[in-house]
């Protein structure tokens, strides 16, 4: 069975305007591509060739000059700034490498926050966040603000937070960026097992170990798709 | 709720100056609305004292000269009607004139003693309330009705007496009444009151101006103005005009309705030219005119105050916009519309101002606990000096909260516009 198109990239391109006398950064320069649902793609190649304005248009924190960009069949480059704050409410979730939490929240209201401003009766909203601490094993660290967390603890957290919206989109930017190695790879372990078959993944990652635990590897490089493969697990 | 507390306690110092601010700004606000509430409530209950009444004052006319009210025109306006009353009032200070114990008299006027006929003063148990002892009647002669709050402050009660401009009275009444300059503090027989102390003085000052013309001195320096002249015309204007000072006619009329007044008000003018005719809408303009510098005088105060607190919530919450840039941009990462992250610190603004307006209304209202009764105390001219009214505490604090608000919504609109993707790289 052939499943739906969860992204799908058009001549893909992002110039960032250079200050006078500078030239101006083309992060993206025509990218097309083509990601299924369900689908998890890691993101690779070196700094500057385009990785993270790629997952930011995605995430919708950032605008393509040109080229189109579709996610699960909407339209999203030209969309308002209230339709984007829904856009990520709903159909994306970031997780970052610097966990992003907010300092002055527990952990549990870190990931409560999404459903608060979704609407979601705080009741409810307790009970999920509840259960998504649960699932990435915090549940017995619901009280703590981040500072008393460890990193691995404060980006379990910021998955939980990425995973409560059950957005259909996870977008991860270097997760694993500011963890040691074995933490790092509990991360990708709980990420790769909490999406399930129908949540696309897209990862940003530096590190080829990370890369090759994910099904499908698009490096880049100068903006443009340099190799675009599928890892030998999937292909069987 | 207790995500704003956090934010609050976050920059202690900052957040603290700037509820003080607030609250020094509401404070203001309170103690000088509660002194134009007094002002207020002066002129409402003014206005609804003299309803049905109409003053009568002589005036100066254009050659200079008083001509009082003579009694052929107090006969005509009896004659009138639509005239039920026409009475002679004298209002003086209740403890006499003495510049040397108060220099500042004028500055702070006393309470002041009422002298009216009984027929008179019977019209006036509509508008005070008797708590405890009777009205005047007729036969009474050094006998008196006090106020509650003269009585409460001199402890005088039914039975006791009272001293008014060194004469002893015994007090026969207490009545209820708005504390008003209008309304005397004490209510005398008119004929003892005029006996013991205006005839004398007015006797004596036209004897002196009778006498002043025979004097040689006076005929060397105006040779020129003949003595029945001066006894007929400046004489008398200069004791009329006296007289005009601390005595006045009270007509009421058959129609007490504000119509009926108003109408017999407008005759009086008409056929006595001579005279000034104040109806109740006059009393009340007079009043407002009396208490508008004062009220213009603390409106613009309190605007000063409370747009200094204003600022200051302006400063706070741009620092904390700056300062929370990056919680900005995780809260729009994670689905935060605009408006929802112009809410929260418009909320946070409103919370600063709606606690600045508890604290300021909390110290103003302890103020004028403490501080009402010690000033009434020196003063004794009324029975308080700030009204705080429900509308005014209410006012206070929505007062509080709208400019916590106003304030925040520039710094909340900047918030709204951070941009996630730049703030989260860390440019």
């Amino acid at each position: 069975m052939t499943k739906e198109t969860a992204i799908y990239c058009s001549g893909l391109t992002k110039v960032y305007p250079a200050p006078e006398g500078h030239l101006e950064v083309h992060a993206l320069r025509g990218l097309d591509l083509e990601i299924k649902v369900g689908e998890q793609v890691a993101i690779t190649g070196p700094s500057g060739c385009g990785k993270s304005s790629f997952l930011n248009i995605l995430g919708t924190l950032d605008r393509p000059s040109a080229g189109q960009v579709k996610v699960f069949g909407q339209s999203i480059e030209d969309l308002n700034p209230k339709e984007r704050a829904l856009y990520r409410r709903n159909t994306a979730a970031f997780v970052f490498q610097q966990f992003h939490l907010i300092p002055t929240l527990t952990a549990l209201e870190n990931v409560s926050l999404p459903l608060h401003y979704a609407g979601v009766n705080a009741e409810e909203a307790r009970e999920r966040a509840d259960k998504a601490l649960a699932k990435v094993g915090l549940d017995h660290r619901k009280g703590h603000l981040p500072a008393l967390l460890s990193g691995g603890e404060q980006q379990r957290v910021a998955v939980a937070r990425a995973l409560v919206t059950e957005a259909r989109l996870l977008l991860a930017d270097e997760p694993t960026g500011n963890l040691d190695g074995a933490t790092a790879k509990d991360i990708m372990a709980l990420l790769l097992e909490s999406i399930g078959d129908q949540r696309t993944l897209i990862v940003v990652t530096h590190d080829p170990e990370i890369a090759a635990q994910i099904g499908r590897r698009i490096q880049l490089r100068d903006g443009l798709i340099e190799k675009d493969e599928l890892s030998k697990k999937v292909e069987s | 709720m207790k995500n704003w507390l956090r934010n609050l306690k976050r920059q202690k110092l900052r957040n603290s100056l700037t509820i003080s601010g607030v609250a020094l700004g509401i404070f203001t606000l309170v103690i000088l609305g509660a002194l134009g509430e007094h002002f207020r409530s002066m002129v409402e209950d003014s206005r609804d004292y003299t309803r049905g009444m109409i003053r009568l004052f002589t005036k100066t006319n254009k050659d200079g000269i008083n001509v009082g009210i003579t009694k052929e025109t107090l006969d005509k306006i009896r004659a009138m009607d639509e005239v039920l009353l026409v009475e002679p009032v004298l209002t003086l200070w209740l403890n006499g004139f003495d510049l040397e114990s108060d220099p500042l008299g004028f500055m702070n006027p006393g309470p002041l003693v009422q002298g009216l006929n009984e027929e008179h003063a019977q019209t006036l148990r509509a508008k005070v309330k008797i708590l405890d002892g009777r009205w005047i009647r007729k036969g009474d002669k050094h006998h008196a009705m006090i106020a509650e709050w003269l009585a409460l402050k001199r402890d005088l009660k039914v039975g006791g007496s009272v001293t008014i401009r060194n004469k002893e009275y015994k007090v026969i009444g207490i009545y209820l009444a708005p504390d008003v300059p209008l309304i005397p503090s004490g209510i005398v027989p008119y004929k003892p009151l005029n006996d013991d102390f205006i005839k004398p003085q007015l006797d004596r000052a036209q004897k002196f101006f009778k006498n002043m013309s025979k004097r040689p001195a006076f005929k060397m320096a105006a040779p020129f103005i003949k003595a029945n002249k001066l006894d007929k015309e400046l004489s008398q204007s200069f004791v009329r005009e006296q007289q005009s000072l601390y005595r006045m006619y009270d007509v009421i009329p058959k129609d007490r309705s504000d119509a009926g007044t108003n109408a017999l008000a407008q005759k009086l003018r008409e056929e006595c030219p001579e005279l000034a005719v104040i109806d109740p809408d006059g009393f009340a303009e007079k009043m407002e005119k009396a208490v508008a510098r004062f009220i213009v005088l603390t409106a613009i105060m309190t605007i000063i105050s409370t747009v200094v607190g204003g600022l200051l919530i302006v400063n706070t919450m741009a620092m904390a916009v700056i300062e929370r840039r990056k919680e900005i941009a995780i809260k729009a990462a994670i689905g935060a519309t605009p408006r929802q992250i112009v809410l929260e610190f418009l909320l946070e603004a409103g919370a600063i101002g709606l606690i600045g307006a508890v604290i300021g209304i909390a110290l103003s209202v302890l103020t004028i606990h403490l501080a009402e009764p010690a000033i009434l105390d020196r003063l004794e001219n009324g029975a308080r000096i700030f009204h705080l009214t429900p509308r005014l505490l209410v006012l206070a604090a929505s007062y509080g909260i709208g400019m916590g608000v106003l304030a925040g919504s520039l710094p909340a609109s900047r918030a709204a516009r951070v941009d996630p993707a730049l703030t989260l790289r860390g440019l």
